[in-house]
């Protein structure tokens, strides 16, 4: 191709009249707002997938910590269940006579007979085959109450002495084995 | 992010690449000189398309610009010049708008009255354009410059800060290097 032919081509096919003003002037006001429009709903896009992903990570991270952990906590070393100690373990049915007759005299006003009989029930609570905690307590309610009868709470109809401390603290290592 | 024109000059790339980038980013100056450094070429090469059909050609060019701007964030460099991606996107919106064109000639027409498709008619025109779209960008504009928007070799060397040789001199390799790629372009068709 020589310089004569390409300038004739360069001259056919990029000379002439020029766009429209007014037609150029809209096109670029339109092709400007879709540009804007455009940006703006990339802007929304990127926010709604964020919004997504933290909603995503925040469930995830909540069920894998639930699934992480087991549905029972494992029991301490050599301590047994309170609740399957209490449904398997055979008890005396004196010492439940003697808490039936504990609350029976704390109705009625009795309190050293209360005290007396929460002695007596400890003294029956089977060691072995139960919380120790379990004797304890009902020898620590004897214990208050025989406290309390002797801070002044004792009932002036009563006429029997109470056992001392120490007699409590006897009875209580005996049923303990101690 | 927004890139501005003033962090734009500071990428030190070459300066379409970065004005794309910036309009990318959501930039409207940016948009804006794409915009002149592009309309009246795509606008050519709207009009050879349609065979000179003016409003159809102004249609075809808007809608490219609307299209262009609307997906700018999926145009890569690396898979070619920008103009070349405009003109990719005048002749998909020109075929669109030839067949909704075609459609409602046929609802109109009587049966066996054929419209008349320009396209193919006018193939020298196009490979013009296509061959000025593969082009590098100073041989480009200064072919635009003297072709399109008919500047003196003074206004050349003013408007791009060289001397009239360097313009002369630019000038005559843009000349060889389109006069080859056109070549290229007919051989391969």
């Amino acid at each position: 191709m020589n310089d004569q032919d390409l300038d004739k081509l360069l001259e056919q096919n990029l000379g002439g009249d020029p766009s429209n003003r007014v037609f150029r002037a809209r096109a670029l006001l339109d092709s400007t707002s879709a540009l804007r429009r455009a940006q703006q709903s990339r802007a929304r896009w990127r926010f709604a997938a964020l919004s997504a992903a933290a909603v995503f990570i925040a469930v995830t991270s909540f069920f894998l910590g639930r699934c992480s952990v087991p549905a029972s906590l494992p029991a301490l070393a050599g301590e047994t269940p309170v609740a399957e100690t209490m449904g398997t373990v055979p008890v005396p049915g004196e010492l439940v006579d003697w808490l039936q007759a504990a609350r029976f005299f704390r109705q009625l006003g009795m309190e050293e007979r209360v005290a007396l009989a929460y002695e007596r029930a400890s003294k029956l609570v089977p060691y072995d085959g139960t919380d120790s905690t379990q004797a304890q307590d009902v020898a620590v309610a004897g214990m208050r109450w025989r406290r309390r009868q002797e801070n002044g709470h004792s009932n002036p109809a009563v006429t029997r002495t109470a056992p001392s401390a120490e007699s409590v603290k006897s009875i209580i290592a005996q049923s303990f084995g101690g | 992010m927004r890139l501005h024109m003033r962090q734009v000059r500071r990428l030190g790339q070459e300066p379409e690449t970065a004005i794309v980038i910036a309009a990318q980013g959501g930039s409207e100056p940016a948009w804006q000189k794409l915009f002149d450094l592009h309309f009246e070429p795509v606008y050519r090469f709207c009009l050879a398309l349609t065979a000179g059909r003016r409003e159809l050609a102004e249609e075809t060019a808007q809608q490219t610009f609307i299209t262009a701007a609307r997906r700018i964030a999926r145009y890569r460099s690396q898979q070619g010049a920008f103009r070349a991606w405009l003109l990719g996107i005048a002749r998909n919106r020109y075929a669109t708008l030839r067949a909704k064109e075609r459609r409602r000639q046929r609802h109109e027409s009587r049966p066996g009255q054929r419209d008349r498709d320009p396209t193919g008619e006018s193939e020298t025109d196009l490979r013009v354009h296509e061959t000025l779209a593969r082009l590098p960008l100073e041989y480009r504009r200064a072919l635009e410059s003297k072709y399109l928007k008919r500047l003196t070799m003074k206004e050349m060397a003013e408007a791009e800060g060289l001397s009239i040789e360097a313009v002369e001199s630019l000038l005559r390799r843009a000349r060889d290097r389109f006069a080859r790629v056109y070549e290229q372009m007919q051989d391969q068709d």
